[in-house]
C-alpha cells in the first residue's frame, strides 16, 4: 500500500475554490451568534444579520436558517385570546390594514381571516386524523365554540350535525385546490447537513478541544500550543502517537501529521476536506453555514474572538473561524471515512395523512365560516378552488403572524390611548416652584418604579431620565479593578480616562487597601486551586468538615451571611476616601499608552454636561439638589449577571458615570461655560452622584462629604425618601417573585429582595428587563403620576426647547438601539427559548469563563436563559415621541441606523403632539391620526393600591397620591 | 407500647431511615394519582422530613451515650425467605456507620432546601423532591442495614434515582445518552456486589454484619480463609469502584453532570460516591484477610488519584473539573482505606463530602467569583501548572495534556474492551436468532426509538 505523501488534492489548489470558500465564510459567519463571552454581557438584536429585512420578512427567513420559531406558538396566542390579551376586534384591525380580495358573494379575505383566527382553528396532529375520523365525535359534533347564525347555516337542509359535517368533510376531501407549496411549510425542518451520523461523533472531542481552546483561566493546564491558533494547536496535540482512540478516529493523528508536515494553511485544509467529504460544486454557501450551525455557538465564539480578541477577558488568542472549520471537517471527513453510513431515518408524512390533515383544516375553517358542503358543492369549480386556497394560505405561520399583529396591536391601543387621554385630562404639569430635589436616573425600565414611588413620596420632587452612561464616555477603573473599562454604549470608544484615586490625605490606606485585598485574592485562589489538586486538596479536605457551618449559613442564611461578609470587609480592609482623577489643562494633548487622554478640558466638560441637560429639557429651574443615579446589578447563581447591568455603560455598572457627571456639573469654570450655552444653573445648586443597585436595591451617593453644610439638611431629607423608594421598589418587584410573599410590607420586600441577591440557589435574583415594552421619550409631565408597570424606558425630552430637532436626534441615536437591542433580545429568547435564548438555567455549566453549556459537553449557550425571560411579553418596542410626525420623521431618515429599525419595523413608533397631545402612530410607511376617545383612566391612591398582590401585566392605570391632586 | 420504648434508640433509627421512604411514597403516589401539592407545601414536607431525622437521630445517640452503647441494631424479620436463605430487615448503626447516616441527613436536608429555590418553577420540580427522598431513603439504607443483603436494596435505590436525575432534563438526547451509559456502569459493577453477598453467604451461612463479623468495627476480624476473601474481596471492590467513579469506571463521572447542580452536589460530591468506600470500610475485615484485594484496593485507588487528578487539571468547565477532583479523592480514600487507615477514611470521606457539596453548590457562581478575586487580585492572578510544566520536556507535556484531554482514554478502552465485544455478540445472537426463528415474527420497530 502506497503511503500517502501528498495530502493535499489537486481541488484544494484550484484559484477559485479560495474565492468561493471565504465568501462562503463570510456568508455565514453573519449568521452565528454575535454574543463574546459573557462575563460582559451585551444586548443586542438577536437577529442582527437579518435586519436590512422588514420584520416579518426577517423573522420567517431566519426561523427557516435556525430551524426556530418565528412567533409564539399558535397556542399560545390562543391563550392570550381567551384571556382578552388578543380580541376579535384586535384581529379585525390588523386583518383591515392588509390588501383585500372577495372571494366569493358574500365573503373576502377580511371577513374569513377575522372569523378564522378568531374562533382558531382545532390543532390535530396530522398522523392523528384518521384516528379522530374512527374514534371521535369528529363528524358527529360541531366545534363547541361555533355562533349559532353559522351552526344554522351548516345544518340548513340537513337532518342532523352529523350529516352536514359528513358532506362537509367529503365535499372538503373532493375539492382540488391549486396544489402550490406554501411559501413557508407548516413544520419547518432545520437544515439537514451530509453525514449527520458523523456530528455526534466528532462533537465531544471538538466541544473539548474548543473549550480548551478559549479557556480563559478555568482549567490548571491551559492547552500547550494555542498561541499558534487553533489549527495548529490541535494538529500538534491530536498528531502525537501513543494514544488510544475510538474506532472512527483511528487515522485522525496520521491525518494531523501529514497537514503539519505538509505545512497546510487553515484554507487548503478546509478545501481539502470539502473534497473529501464530496462538496464540491461552485458555491459552498450551504455546506458551510450547516457545518457552522451545528455548533453555532463555539462556532460564534471563535468567530467573535477573531473579529474583536480585545473581548476575551483575560487571555488574548488568535482565534480564527477558519481554523475551527479546518478542525471539523478534518475531523468530520475522518469519521465519516469509517463510520457506516445508517440510513437516515425520515418520518416524512405520507401523501395520505397530507391529504386528510389538509382535508380536516378545510373543514374546520368552513365550520367556522358557516359553508355547508351543499353550499361548497354548489359554487363554480372556479370559486371553489379559489375559497380553498384563501384558507389554505392561512397556514400555521401566517395565523402566527397575523396573531402577533393582533396582539401588538392590543398591547399599543392599551398604552396609546391611556397615555392621550391623561394628556388630555392632567396637561403638562409647568409649576412654577422650584422642586425640592430633582433626580436624575438611566432610562432602564426598571427605574419607572423608583421614580414614580420617590414622587408619590414627594410630589414636589423632579426625576428625569437619560440614558445611564449619563453622557460621559469614559474609560474606567476605580481603585478596587484591576484593569480599566469602558463605560459607555458598546458602539462609542472612549477617548478620555479617568482614574479613581486614593484622596491625597488617605493615599497611605490605598496601598493597604490593595495589599489587603490582595493577601484575600490568594487565600481565595489557593483554597480554590488546591481543594481540586492531589495532596493539597487531600490535606484540605481531611478538615473538610471545618467547612460546614460556611455551607449551612451560606444555603440557610444567605442574607446574614451577605451582611457578615460585609462586616469583615469593612472591618478588616481600610477604606480610603476616593476621588476622580477628571481634569487636563487645555494644551494637554499627550496620549496614555492605550491612545486615550487624561481626563477632560474644562471646554470637554461643558460639552458633555450641557450634551445631557440640553435634550433633557433642564436648561433652568434646577433644585437646590439634584442627584444623578447610575445602576447596575449583584448577583449569585448567575453567569448571566453582566446582562442586568446598565446597557448604555456597555453591560456595566454606571455609579462611576453618575459620579463623575455630578462632579463635572458641580465644577465652577463649567457652570460659567454653561450659563453661555443658556443653561443657568444656581449657585446654591449641588449635584450629587449615586449608584442604584436593582437587585438588591441599594441605594448609595457619592462624595457626601463635599456636600456644602448648607445642603445637609435637605441631603439628609432627601436619603431619607431614597430609602423609603427603594423600599416601595422592593414591594413592586416581589409582586412578581412567586416565592415572595404576597402582602409583604415595603420592609420585608426589601429583605426578599437582598436575600435573592444572595442566594446561591437563585435562578431569579431579578427579572431584569423582562417586559420591557415601551420608550416613552418626552416630559416627564407626560407620565408623572402614571403607573406604567416597569414596562416603560423613560427618557427626558422638551420638544419646545429643542427647536431644530439636534436634542432629539442625538438621544433617538443613543436611546433607539438600546432599548431596541434588548427588547428584540428579549423577543427571541422569549419566543423560541431553545434556538434563540439558552433554554433553561439548571443544567448550565460555566466553561472557560467565556460561556455556558448545557451538563459536561454541549455547544456554548447563547442568548437569555428561560428563568430571566419567563414572564415577558414579545411585543417589538414603541417608541412614544413627544413631537409631531413632521419633525420626528426627518430625524429618523437622517439616521441610517434609526431609519433600518424604522422603516423595517423591527420598532414600533408613535408621536405625541406637545402642544396640542393629539397621537399619530406610523403604521406601514406613513402616520396616521388615532382617534382616541375620552375616557378616565383607572385610578389608586398609591402605586401599591393598584398592583397589590398580583403576578400578571398590569394596565396603565392613573396613581392620584394622597396629597397629589389632579390638575384640571 | 409506652413511650419510652417509642424513644429507644432502636425506634429512633427505624424512624430516621423510614421517613424520606415514607414521604417518597406519599409523594409518588399523590403524583401518580394527579394530585400536585404545592411547591411550598412540597418544600415544607422536605424541611420536616430532614429535620425529624436530624431529631430523631439526635435522640438516638443521646439515648447511646446514655447507655453508653457504641452500636444500636433494630428490626427483626425477614424480608425474603427461601429455604435457609434470609434476607433480614434489619438495621445496624456503629461507628462507622452513625457520622454517615447523619452526614446524608444534614447534606440532603442542606440541598433540599438549596433546590427548593433552584427548581422553583421547573417542571421537574415535583420529579426531583420526590427523587431526592428516595436517595434519601437509599443512602440510610446503605449505610444503616444490617447486612449485605438489606445494603443491595438501598445500592439499587441509589442507582435508580442517580440514573434518573441525570436523565433529568428528558427534552434533550444528550442527558438520556449519557443516563443511560451511567446506568450500564452501575448494572455492570453491581453485579461484584451481589455475587459477592452470595458467595459470602455460601461461605458463612449469612450477610449479617454480626453473624459474619467478629468484633466491633473497626477492629473486626472474619473466618473466612485468604483464597474466599480474595474473591469476595474483588468482587466487593468492583461494586464499589463502579460506585466510587474508581479506574477504569471514572468515565461515567463527567456524563452524571448533566443533572440539574444540587443533584451534582448531593450524588458526585457528597454521598452517593462514597457509598463504594462506604463498603469497603464496611467489609474491612475481608479485605484484611486477603493481602491481594486490600492491595489491589491500594493499587486502584492511587492509580484513579493520578489519573484523575491529571484530568482534573486540563478540564474547562467548572462542574467536570469538581467531577475528577472528587474522583482523584475518592481515589485517595480507597488507598486509605486499602492501607488499613479506616478511621482517616471515615473522617476523609465526611470533610470531603462537605467540600465539594459546597463547591458544587457554588459552581453556578463560579463567573461572579473569580471576578472578584481576579480585581482583587489587581488583574495578576497566580499562573497554575508551572511546576510540572518546567520540570517535563515539552514533547512529554503535550502527551500529558492530551492524555488528560482525553480522559486517559478509558473511554475508548471499556469500548473497545466491554461494549464493543458485546455489541458483535449481540449481532451474531440475532443472526442466530434471525436464523432459528420464521421469517415475519420479528416486530418491526426494533431500532432505538425516540
Amino acid at each position: 500500500m502506497a503511503v500517502p505523501t501528498v495530502v493535499i488534492s489537486r481541488f484544494a489548489t484550484l484559484p477559485g475554490s479560495r474565492q468561493l470558500l471565504h465568501r462562503a465564510i463570510h456568508h455565514a459567519a453573519h449568521l452565528l451568534p454575535a454574543q463574546g463571552p459573557i462575563g460582559v454581557f451585551i444586548h443586542h438584536n438577536t437577529l442582527h444579520a437579518f435586519q436590512h429585512l422588514p420584520f416579518e420578512d426577517a423573522v420567517t427567513a431566519a426561523a427557516a436558517v435556525y430551524g426556530a420559531r418565528p412567533f409564539m406558538t399558535e397556542q399560545a396566542y390562543r391563550e392570550q385570546f381567551s384571556e382578552g390579551r388578543i380580541t376579535s376586534a384586535d384581529i379585525s384591525a390588523v386583518v383591515s390594514r392588509e390588501a383585500n380580495i372577495g372571494i366569493t358573494d358574500f365573503l373576502d379575505r377580511r371577513v374569513l381571516r377575522t372569523e378564522i383566527l378568531s374562533c382558531g382553528p382545532r390543532d390535530f396532529a396530522p398522523s392523528a386524523i384518521q384516528w379522530h375520523l374512527d374514534e371521535t365525535d369528529f363528524l358527529g359534533a360541531f366545534r363547541a365554540d361555533l355562533s349559532p347564525v353559522a351552526i344554522t347555516k351548516l345544518t340548513a337542509g340537513r337532518k342532523s350535525a352529523a350529516d352536514s359535517l359528513q358532506a362537509l368533510f367529503s365535499a372538503c376531501m373532493d375539492v382540488r385546490g391549486p396544489e402550490k407549496k406554501p411559501a413557508i411549510a407548516d413544520s419547518q425542518l432545520p437544515n439537514i447537513a451530509p453525514h449527520v451520523i458523523a456530528d455526534e461523533h466528532i462533537h465531544p472531542l471538538l466541544i473539548r478541544l474548543c473549550a480548551a481552546f478559549v479557556d480563559q483561566g478555568m482549567a490548571y493546564w491551559s492547552m500547550p500550543g494555542r498561541e499558534g491558533g487553533f489549527l495548529k494547536a490541535v494538529q500538534v496535540l491530536l498528531s502525537r502517537r501513543g494514544a488510544l482512540l475510538p474506532g472512527h478516529f483511528v487515522k485522525l493523528a496520521e491525518e494531523f501529521r501529514l497537514q503539519l508536515e505538509a505545512g497546510l494553511e487553515a484554507e487548503e485544509v478546509v478545501l481539502e476536506m470539502l473534497y473529501r467529504l464530496g462538496i464540491t460544486g461552485d458555491s459552498f454557501d450551504a455546506p458551510i453555514l450547516a457545518e457552522l450551525l451545528e455548533l453555532p455557538g463555539w462556532a460564534g465564539i471563535m468567530y467573535r474572538l477573531e473579529q474583536e480578541p480585545e473581548l476575551a477577558p483575560h487571555v488574548r488568542l488568535k482565534c480564527s473561524l477558519m481554523d475551527y472549520l479546518a478542525v471539523r471537517l478534518t475531523l468530520k471527513a475522518i469519521a465519516a471515512a469509517t463510520l457506516p453510513v445508517r440510513p437516515e431515518v425520515r418520518r416524512d408524512a405520507k401523501l395520505g395523512t397530507t391529504i386528510l390533515a389538509r382535508a380536516a383544516f378545510r373543514f374546520d375553517c368552513l365550520q367556522i365560516l358557516g359553508i355547508s358542503g351543499a353550499e361548497l358543492n354548489a359554487m363554480s369549480a372556479h370559486q371553489r378552488r379559489y375559497l380553498v386556497a384563501e384558507i389554505d394560505a392561512l397556514n400555521l405561520a401566517e395565523r402566527t403572524r397575523l396573531l402577533h399583529l393582533a396582539y401588538e396591536f392590543n398591547h399599543e391601543i392599551g398604552i396609546l390611548k391611556p397615555l392621550a387621554n391623561y394628556r388630555r385630562i392632567n396637561g403638562i404639569a409647568t409649576s412654577g416652584t422650584r422642586p425640592s430635589a430633582q433626580v436624575l436616573f438611566c432610562i432602564d425600565e426598571r427605574e419607572e418604579s423608583t421614580r414614580r414611588h420617590l414622587e408619590e413620596l414627594a410630589p414636589d420632587m423632579e426625576t428625569l431620565g437619560a440614558a445611564g452612561f449619563f453622557g460621559v464616555a469614559m474609560d474606567y477603573a476605580g481603585i478596587d479593578d484591576a484593569h480599566s473599562v469602558p463605560l459607555c454604549p458598546v458602539v462609542v470608544k472612549p477617548q478620555h480616562e479617568i482614574r479613581e484615586r486614593a484622596a491625597h490625605a488617605d493615599s497611605h490606606l490605598s496601598s493597604a487597601r490593595s495589599s489587603r485585598r490582595k493577601l484575600w485574592a490568594r487565600a481565595v485562589r489557593y483554597l480554590s486551586v488546591s481543594s481540586r489538586t492531589l495532596i493539597r486538596g487531600w490535606a484540605g479536605t481531611l478538615v473538610g468538615l471545618l467547612a460546614l457551618p460556611l455551607l449551612l449559613v451560606r444555603v440557610l442564611f444567605p442574607r446574614q451571611y451577605g451582611l457578615l461578609r460585609d462586616l469583615l470587609h469593612r472591618e478588616t480592609v481600610p477604606q480610603p476616601r476616593t476621588t476622580l482623577d477628571f481634569s487636563r489643562t487645555r494644551t494637554d494633548a499627550s496620549r496614555s499608552e492605550a491612545g486615550l487622554l487624561q481626563g477632560f478640558t474644562v471646554e470637554e466638560k461643558i460639552d458633555r454636561v450641557a450634551g445631557l441637560l440640553g435634550p433633557a429639557g433642564l436648561r433652568g429651574g434646577f433644585a437646590r439638589l439634584v442627584v444623578i443615579l447610575g445602576h447596575g446589578s449583584t448577583s449569585l447563581n448567575n453567569p448571566h449577571e453582566s446582562a442586568h447591568d446598565c446597557g448604555a455603560c456597555g453591560g456595566r455598572r454606571g455609579g462611576p458615570n453618575a459620579r463623575l457627571f455630578a462632579a463635572l456639573a458641580n465644577h465652577p469654570a463649567v457652570r460659567v461655560g454653561l450659563c453661555d450655552r443658556g443653561i443657568s444653573i444656581p449657585d446654591d445648586t449641588w449635584f450629587v452622584g449615586g449608584y442604584h443597585d436593582t437587585s438588591n436595591d441599594l441605594v448609595e451617593l457619592y462624595d457626601l462629604q463635599e456636600v456644602p453644610a448648607t445642603h445637609r439638611e435637605e441631603l439628609n431629607c432627601l436619603s431619607r425618601q431614597l430609602d423609603r423608594a427603594r423600599a416601595l421598589d422592593a414591594q413592586e418587584r416581589a409582586r412578581r417573585f412567586e416565592a415572595a410573599s404576597p402582602e409583604g410590607s415595603p420592609e420585608r420586600a426589601l429583605r426578599h429582595v437582598q436575600d435573592r441577591a444572595e442566594q446561591l440557589s437563585e435562578p431569579r435574583p431579578e427579572y431584569g428587563h423582562a417586559t420591557n415594552a415601551v420608550c416613552v421619550v418626552g416630559r416627564r409631565g407626560l407620565t408623572k403620576g402614571l403607573f406604567m408597570d416597569r414596562r416603560a424606558f423613560l427618557v427626558s425630552y422638551d420638544a419646545t426647547q429643542d427647536a431644530n430637532d439636534e436634542g432629539l436626534a442625538r438621544l433617538l441615536g443613543a436611546v433607539v438601539p438600546v432599548c431596541a437591542g434588548i427588547n428584540l433580545e428579549y423577543y427571541f429568547s422569549f419566543v423560541d427559548n431553545e434556538r434563540y435564548g439558552c433554554g433553561t438555567k439548571l443544567p448550565h455549566n460555566i466553561t472557560g469563563l467565556v460561556g455556558v453549556m448545557n451538563g459536561p459537553e454541549s455547544d456554548l449557550r447563547t442568548g437569555l436563559p428561560l428563568q430571566m425571560v419567563e414572564i415577558h411579553e414579545p411585543v417589538r418596542i414603541l417608541f412614544v415621541v413627544e413631537s409631531t410626525p413632521e419633525r420626528v420623521a426627518p430625524v429618523f431618515k437622517a439616521n441610517p441606523q434609526l431609519s433600518e429599525f424604522l422603516e423595517n419595523r423591527w420598532i414600533r413608533l408613535a408621536t405625541l403632539d406637545p402642544e396640542t397631545g393629539v397621537v399619530h402612530v406610523r403604521r406601514g410607511s406613513k402616520f396616521e391620526l388615532l382617534d382616541v376617545a375620552p375616557s378616565q383612566l383607572p385610578t389608586a391612591g398609591n402605586s401599591f393600591g393598584w398592583f397589590g398582590s398580583q403576578l400578571r401585566h398590569l394596565p396603565l392605570a392613573h396613581i392620584t397620591g394622597p396629597g397629589w391632586q389632579p390638575r384640571a | 407500647m409506652n413511650l419510652e420504648s417509642f424513644l429507644s434508640p432502636e425506634s429512633l433509627l427505624v424512624a430516621a431511615v423510614l421517613a424520606p421512604g415514607v414521604v417518597f411514597l406519599l409523594l409518588a403516589f399523590s403524583w401518580i394519582l394527579g394530585y400536585l401539592p404545592a411547591e411550598r407545601l412540597v418544600a415544607r414536607v422536605a424541611n420536616t422530613t430532614f429535620s425529624f431525622c436530624l431529631l430523631a437521630l439526635a435522640g438516638m445517640m443521646f439515648g447511646m451515650w446514655q447507655t453508653g452503647a457504641t452500636s444500636v441494631s433494630a428490626g427483626s424479620g425477614n424480608w425474603l425467605e427461601v429455604h435457609e436463605f434470609r434476607i433480614p430487615l434489619a438495621l445496624f448503626v456503629d461507628r462507622l456507620s452513625l457520622p454517615l447516616v447523619v452526614l446524608t441527613v444534614v447534606l440532603v436536608g442542606t440541598v433540599a432546601v438549596f433546590s427548593r429555590r433552584y427548581l422553583h418553577r421547573d417542571p421537574g420540580f415535583h420529579r426531583f423532591f420526590i427523587l431526592l427522598h428516595l436517595f434519601a431513603f437509599g443512602a440510610l439504607l446503605v449505610f444503616s442495614s444490617a447486612s449485605f443483603d438489606l445494603l443491595v436494596g438501598g445500592w439499587e435505590l441509589i442507582c435508580v434515582t442517580s440514573v434518573l436525575l441525570i436523565a433529568f432534563f428528558q427534552h434533550r438526547a444528550a442527558p438520556a445518552r449519557n443516563s443511560v451509559r451511567v446506568f450500564a456502569t452501575y448494572r455492570a459493577c453491581d453485579v461484584g456486589l451481589i455475587v459477592g453477598a452470595f458467595l459470602l453467604h455460601h461461605a458463612t451461612g449469612s450477610t449479617r454484619y454480626s453473624e459474619v463479623f467478629e468484633g466491633t468495627w473497626p477492629n473486626q476480624t472474619v473466618a473466612l480463609e485468604s483464597g474466599l476473601a480474595t474473591a469476595i474481596g474483588c468482587l466487593l471492590l468492583l461494586a464499589a469502584m463502579g460506585k466510587s467513579a474508581q479506574l477504569p469506571f471514572s468515565g461515567w463521572m463527567p456524563r452524571a453532570m448533566e443533572g440539574p447542580t444540587p443533584s451534582s452536589a448531593i450524588f458526585y460530591g457528597a454521598i452517593s460516591v462514597h457509598a463504594g468506600a462506604y463498603l469497603l470500610l464496611r467489609a474491612q475485615p475481608i479485605f484484611e484477610a486477603s493481602p491481594i484485594a486490600s492491595g489491589l484496593v491500594v493499587f486502584i485507588g492511587i492509580a484513579t488519584a493520578l489519573h484523575a487528578t491529571l484530568v482534573a487539571r486540563v478540564c474547562t468547565d467548572a462542574k467536570t473539573a469538581l467531577a475528577y477532583s472528587s474522583v482523584s479523592q475518592l481515589g485517595i480514600i480507597l488507598a486509605e482505606i486499602g492501607l488499613g487507615l479506616s478511621w482517616l477514611a471515615v473522617i476523609h470521606i465526611a470533610g470531603h463530602a462537605v467540600v465539594r457539596t459546597l463547591q458544587f453548590l457554588k459552581a453556578p457562581s463560579a463567573l461572579h467569583e473569580y471576578h472578584g478575586m481576579h480585581a482583587a487580585a489587581g488583574g495578576h492572578v497566580q499562573a497554575t501548572g508551572l511546576h510540572y510544566e518546567l520540570l517535563l520536556p515539552p514533547g512529554l507535556r503535550t502527551w500529558l495534556y492530551r492524555f488528560s484531554l482525553d480522559r486517559g482514554h478509558f473511554d475508548t478502552l471499556i469500548e473497545r474492551l466491554f461494549a464493543q465485544p458485546l455489541e458483535r455478540f449481540a449481532v451474531r445472537m440475532k443472526a442466530v436468532e434471525q436464523h432459528l426463528l420464521p421469517v415475519g415474527t420479528h416486530a418491526k420497530g426494533s431500532g432505538p426509538r425516540e
